[in-house]
């Protein structure tokens, strides 16, 4: 693919930088950054990104000396490249043989040219330092094209976007001085004077621009003291003991001044920045006086804190907020208090009141919080026993909200009854169940038959076996055939799931490595999959329009045919002599359509007649394994798995929907067609696509 | 002098997604919270680290107001609240508080179908931001905290779209939202009262577009349906669950039973009902011709439009189908597409705006051979057509709500710079008022003069009569004396003794004394005449007196003289004012100290 990409960029080349509008997608740009950085990652050695791409060489002074003319997102998108490509030393070595860089990073050139005031040439020029700020040669540059001052200008910009790029940068800066200093002190390397110099009157300059602009001097002032406190927060938070002792040296009396000035609207900020100090124990820098004044402030954010905790406590308030919260801090406490024995009667009768009340709440908020709620509880067994009594209480409630107007409540109300469920628990399944059944084919929202499904999959995984679930086994062939029907595919997501614990179940399919597997067993494992529409779920599910459907169906149906129809030899169209002869009839109309295709059952020659023969129907067999019986055709099931091309789906199931027109080639593509319908737009107005909501 | 400031995240200078920050009067309000569909990342959502760093939201939020359920106005909303972290209230009116999840849900869908992500937003967390969210009626005020109240206008463009004035104080702004100043087939057009906000935030998207009329726009759609139709074709339109969608269905429901049409039509999602139940539920929101035959037939009840099942794509013969997702990015809609563009019988129309790294961007912009999965060639023979349906107000009709609004203040979002630099112009020169229009991440900065209304009492305005002015003309302002007092939050001017009684006090005067020593060889009374004379002649136009008591008085300031015993020739001047001339009582005591001039007789 990028070998391709790399014939077509140097067109995507031209039309950019002959480009005098901008394109009509804003992100093509940034996503054809993202392709570069994503190359730059890749590359071992510093391979640079000129190596592979030449033509960007001539691509930047070629959109940068016809700046006035160029649109000033490309000159942006030209800034951040230069930057990428300078990254590595190679890359640097490259652009500055051709004085690129100098060209590129000179401010005094886009202020006459009146560009600067565009904020995104300054995002652009950060941004694009920024990359390359990443080995000395590029801090070298940095400094003796005295570009500092410059940035520190940006620091207070009026656009908080290169406000807080400038921000970012600062921070980097001294980070990579700190980095490159203990590197090369742990290394033993002889550094070039030169270098040293660099990273110390960087580090220098910028400690002493941050003490001063803590300064608070008049109000333009209190931004840059807010700015310097970020930058502060940033640094303490990351930078090593050398720096930070230093940093904190350099600043402590400008803080102090600062807490006393007693400016409310730093106090955020500066608690922020006493906290990465605090963090690396080094607050003894400030001295105690101010600390405690601190503290005071602390105190008080703590207490406004505590006294919502305390508000919580009271569930009898009728605000949601506050009811959602004590559900939330009860359910904590719950879950923490190990003596449940100090649990009042009075407690749990308000306890019951309060449920009671709120399940019917005229608001879905609060029934749906309060639903939430019991099925959390329920969770906890003994507890909610303990705090609610009999579990009848809590799921007569909860059997009472399945009819809520409100598909959330009706969910949260089917998931908690899924927490209610036990082992052996039949009292009063029937009614619910095909309660159930109802929502599952009725229901016009995806949450409630999502839950239903989540329902079935609970009780499933409860259940030691399937004679002690009766009622969940009759139930299985409905909820698969509803759920791989759904409109949903969540819903068909859920259903897979079930249908995995079916196959899943202990002896419902032997061991793939199993010594002995009996074909006797292997028939009665199969036919019964087959029985109960499992086989079937999966076979739509591969077919279905949305990927994790196919994905998941695909995954099972693979683990199904190497599990019980292993290939012989690795010879696809050959079976094993003792493979399980098991056929089940598909559909004519629908997805088994499209599984037709696949299997390549109409298209087929009649004439032409397998070897397969079904040992397990004695009827004559057709071609392909399959027998046309009307609108329905029998299958051999073993014979199916292995001509639907399984592993060649899954390779194209595992990749997003989107990976084709989402790729570097597909953008490259779009901005070539982009960039000649921009002239086609220019000459036919009228053609105009206009970008608006969606 | 206090100031509004305004700084868009979002929608400064683009029509990318919406996020804009107001403050004003010290509260800070977040004015939509909307999602760009181009990135596959975070990049999507905007940066909240620009409003508060460590996530803290909640401490610098007072609101976020939503203006309308589209995803590039309320489509970050679960990330910012659940993710992010934000505990505060969310407004947006009911109809948009209904269908808002929907569409997020079908978003989160579509993504994760798509994609597979993980760092996304669940259900769950669309379901707790929105029990987060308080509803707002039309025209109701709704009072945030004491000082901040906020009011939702009708603003058309889709079902439950506002507009909302934000006030505090006397100071004010109106954030537009998107907004149609023509009525469609549905809804009406957007209103707003005289309210005269000192910043009316506009959207701008056809700033500098007169639209033809949504008729022909209409007539030209349903022709492009009905002549594929007629020649077998099949017809495709990909679409978001809502919005768009019920105007078109409406649109092809009137044109198949106009034209007694037999080919069926299909909505391939089940979110038709559930929308069609909320259309309905919400029928006060729609215009006034759909409310007045609501009782005769409801407009939702669709006859002609049926459930879609996948099998239906490979019937023979003509058929409309609705599919999402809007943008051939992923599931129904991208399955049809494929069995149907190498038929050039068949149509697909896309009714809205498709972002780069979808097809249907692609054949949007002339692509005829897209590639597929395997490197396969998919041959797109169908027709394309783009139909642009959306309802914003054209130049127009934003010049038209400012002139209903009279704003002091334009502030344009929501739009391309070029064209709505060209708007700008527009707007100072008609209305002579500042336009500004900043790009995401720069704050317009607006001083506001807030005027406070003060009642005055008829006692203190008859007195001032009295006195001999004429009565108050507010083009000759002059001064007069009374108390401001504050009751039930209103501001009343009364006289002072009016004042004691309704706040129930008694009065008190205030004096204050000072010793003023001074070398003066003369008698008492002769240096107590040599102060008279001295100050006659440095204060003109004051009322002295030199009583008979042995005072000097000046307004209400008293001077005595006495001398102390040891040294007959050192005075003490005694001086004592009440706190009214507290400025003249501190002049003259430093007057007096530099002594009196020699030569007074």
């Amino acid at each position: 693919m990028d070998r391709e990409c790399v014939t077509v960029l140097p067109r995507v080349c031209e039309v950019l930088a002959a480009s005098g509008s901008s394109l009509p997608d804003d992100t093509s740009l940034e996503k054809l950054l993202d392709w570069f950085t994503m190359f730059n990652l890749k590359q071992p050695n510093g391979f640079s990104l000129l190596e592979a791409f030449p033509c960007l060489l001539d691509f930047i002074p070629t959109v940068v000396n016809n700046s006035p003319a160029s649109d000033a997102s490309i000159l942006s998108f030209t800034l951040k490249l230069t930057g990428l490509i300078s990254a590595t030393e190679n890359g640097f070595k490259v652009l500055q043989e051709h004085s690129l860089c100098d060209l590129v990073f000179d401010p005094q050139r886009w202020q006459e040219a009146g560009l600067w005031k565009d904020p995104c040439i300054r995002i652009g020029w950060i941004q694009g330092l920024r990359t390359m700020l990443q080995h000395s040669k590029a801090l070298g540059f940095f400094v003796q094209a005295d570009l500092i001052e410059p940035l520190l200008h940006l620091h207070t910009d009026t656009s908080l976007f290169v406000a807080s790029a400038a921000n970012h940068m600062l921070a980097h800066i001294l980070l990579f001085c700190q980095s490159e200093n203990s590197q090369n002190n742990s290394k033993h390397l002889t550094v070039p004077v030169e270098t040293k110099q660099n990273y110390s009157t960087v580090t220098v300059k910028l400690c002493e621009y941050l003490k001063k602009s803590l300064v608070l001097d008049g109000t333009s002032a209190l931004f840059q003291s807010h700015q310097a406190l970020k930058v502060l927060a940033l640094l303490l938070s990351r930078a090593g003991p050398d720096l930070r002792d230093r940093l904190l040296l350099t600043v402590s009396d400008s803080l102090e001044e600062l807490v006393t000035t007693n400016c409310s609207q730093l106090t955020r900020s500066l608690m922020d920045v006493v906290q990465a100090a605090h963090r690396c124990a080094s607050l003894c820098m400030l001295n105690v006086r101010n600390k405690e004044m601190l503290k005071e402030r602390l105190v008080d954010i703590k207490m406004s804190a505590v006294t919502r905790v305390f508000i919580t406590v009271c569930v009898w308030t009728g605000v949601f907020q506050v009811l959602q919260k004590s559900y939330r801090t009860l359910m904590k406490w719950i879950s923490a208090c190990a003596d449940l024995s100090s649990i009042t009667d009075q407690l749990r009768k308000d306890l019951i009141q309060v449920v009671g009340k709120r399940v019917c709440d005229v608001r879905w908020e609060v029934r749906d919080s309060t639903v939430e709620f019991l099925g959390h509880l329920a969770g906890l067994c003994d507890t909610s026993e303990v705090l609610l009594g009999d579990r009848c209480f809590t799921v007569s409630l909860l059997k009472e909200a399945l009819q809520d107007p409100e598909s959330y409540v009706r969910a949260s109300s089917i998931s908690a009854l899924a927490q209610t469920l036990a082992p052996s628990w039949q009292q009063g399944a029937v009614e619910l169940v095909s309660r159930l059944h109802e929502i599952l084919s009725q229901d016009t929202e995806g949450f409630s038959r999502r839950a239903v499904l989540q329902y079935f999959i609970t009780w499933f995984s409860l259940c030691p076996s399937p004679t002690s679930c009766s009622l969940l086994m009759q139930s299985m062939h409905a909820v698969l055939s509803q759920g791989s029907a759904d409109l949903d595919w969540e819903v068909k997501v859920h259903t897979l799931e079930l249908a995995e614990l079916l196959m899943d179940r202990p002896g419902a399919h032997p061991h793939p490595y199993a010594v002995t597997s009996n074909k006797s067993d292997l028939v009665g494992v199969l036919s019964t999959l087959v029985d109960q529409g499992v086989f079937l779920v999966l076979l739509g599910g591969l077919v279905d329009c949305d990927r994790p459907v196919g994905l998941k169906a695909c995954q099972l149906l693979m683990r199904l045919r190497d599990s019980v129809c292993p290939l012989l030899l690795g010879d696809q169209r050959v079976s094993a002599p003792d493979e399980p002869g098991v056929s089940c009839e598909l559909p004519g109309c629908g997805w088994a359509q499209e599984v037709r295709k696949i299997l390549g059952i109409e298209d087929a020659d009649p004439a032409q007649k397998s070897d397969v023969v079904d040992p397990g129907d004695d009827r004559k067999p057709e071609q392909g394994g399959v027998r046309d019986e009307g609108c329905m055709v029998r299958v051999s099931v073993c014979e199916v798995l292995r001509s639907l091309g399984l592993d060649a789906r899954l390779s194209v199931l595992t990749q997003s929907s989107d990976h084709v027109h989402n790729s570097p080639m597909s953008l490259l593509q779009d901005i070539l067609t982009a960039g000649s319908r921009n002239t086609q737009l220019n000459s036919e107005p009228g053609l105009e696509v206009i970008v608006d909501c969606y | 002098m206090p100031e509004i400031k305004v700084t868009p995240l979002g929608a400064g200078q683009d029509v990318g997604r919406s996020c804009i920050l107001v403050s004003i009067g010290g509260k800070n309000i977040m004015l939509d919270c909307g999602m760009h569909m181009g990135y596959n990342d975070d990049r999507r959502f905007p940066d909240f680290s620009y409003v508060t760093q460590n996530g803290r939201l909640t401490d610098f939020l007072d609101c976020v107001i939503i203006s309308h359920f589209h995803l590039d106005h309320c489509g970050a909303l679960p990330y910012m609240s659940e993710m992010v972290g934000y505990d505060g209230p969310i407004y947006m009116t009911h109809p948009t508080k209904a269908i808002c999840p929907i569409l997020l849900e079908d978003f989160r869908k579509i993504t994760v179908d798509k994609k597979g992500e993980t760092n996304f937003f669940t259900s769950q967390m669309i379901k707790d931001c929105m029990k987060k969210v308080v509803p707002l009626n039309l025209h109701q005020t709704v009072q945030v905290d004491d000082e901040l109240e906020i009011k939702a206008y009708y603003a058309g463009h889709v079902l439950g779209a506002a507009m909302v004035q934000i006030k505090v104080g006397s100071e004010s702004v109106v954030y537009t939202g998107d907004y149609n100043m023509t009525p469609d087939r549905h809804l009406g057009a957007a209103w707003i009262d005289k309210c005269r906000p000192d910043i009316l935030i506009s959207e701008s998207t056809y700033a500098t577009t007169i639209r033809d009329s949504k008729r022909c726009r209409e007539r030209d759609f349903l022709k492009k349906v009905h002549e594929s139709i007629e020649r077998g074709g099949k017809v495709l339109i990909p679409v978001f669950a809502l919005g768009r969608a019920q105007e078109l269905c409406i649109l092809l429901e009137t044109f198949w039973e106009r034209m007694n049409l037999k080919a069926p039509i299909y909505f391939s999602t089940g979110l038709t009902e559930k929308a069609n139940h909320y259309y309905k539920l919400f029928i006060t929101w729609t215009n006034q011709k759909i409310r007045k035959t609501f009782v005769q037939r409801n407009m939702f009840e669709f006859k002609h439009i049926k459930a879609f099942d996948r099998s239906y794509a490979d019937n023979p013969g003509p058929m409309v189908v609705f599919a999402t997702p809007g943008m051939l990015h992923a599931g129904q809609s991208l399955q049809i597409f494929k069995k149907w563009a190498g038929n050039e019988k068949n149509m697909v129309i896309m009714p809205g705006y498709c972002v780069q790294g979808t097809i249907g961007h692609k054949i949007l912009n002339g692509q005829r051979k897209l590639e597929m999965e395997g490197r396969a060639t998919l041959d797109v023979k169908l027709q394309v057509e783009y139909m642009s349906f959306s309802a914003h107000a054209d130049a127009k009709g934003i010049m038209q709500l400012i002139r209903m609004a009279e704003p002091r203040n334009m502030l344009l979002v929501h739009g391309e710079a070029a064209k709505m630099e060209f708007l700008k112009g527009k707007i100072e020169q008609e209305f002579s008022i500042d336009c500004y229009m900043p790009a995401n991440g720069e704050t317009a900065m607006v001083t506001t003069n807030p005027s406070v209304p003060v009642d005055m009492s008829l006692n203190l305005l008859k007195r001032e009569m009295a006195l001999g002015g004429p009565l108050p003309d507010p083009k000759k302002p002059r001064t007069m004396h009374g108390t401001l007092i504050m009751k039930e939050n209103s501001l009343k001017l009364v006289s002072s003794e009016q004042a004691l009684k309704e706040l129930g006090l008694n009065e008190h005067q205030l004096r204050f004394t000072c010793r003023v020593q001074l070398q003066d060889p003369h008698s008492d009374p002769d240096t107590l005449h040599r102060v008279y004379t001295h100050l006659k002649s440095v204060l003109k136009g004051y009322t002295i007196q030199h009583l008979p008591d042995g005072t000097v008085m000046v307004e209400s300031i008293v001077i005595k003289v006495s001398s102390s015993a040891e040294d007959v020739n050192a005075k003490v001047l005694l001086l004592s004012w009440s706190y009214q001339d507290e400025d003249l009582g501190s002049f003259l005591s430093s007057l007096l100290k530099k002594g009196l001039p020699p030569g007074l007789c």
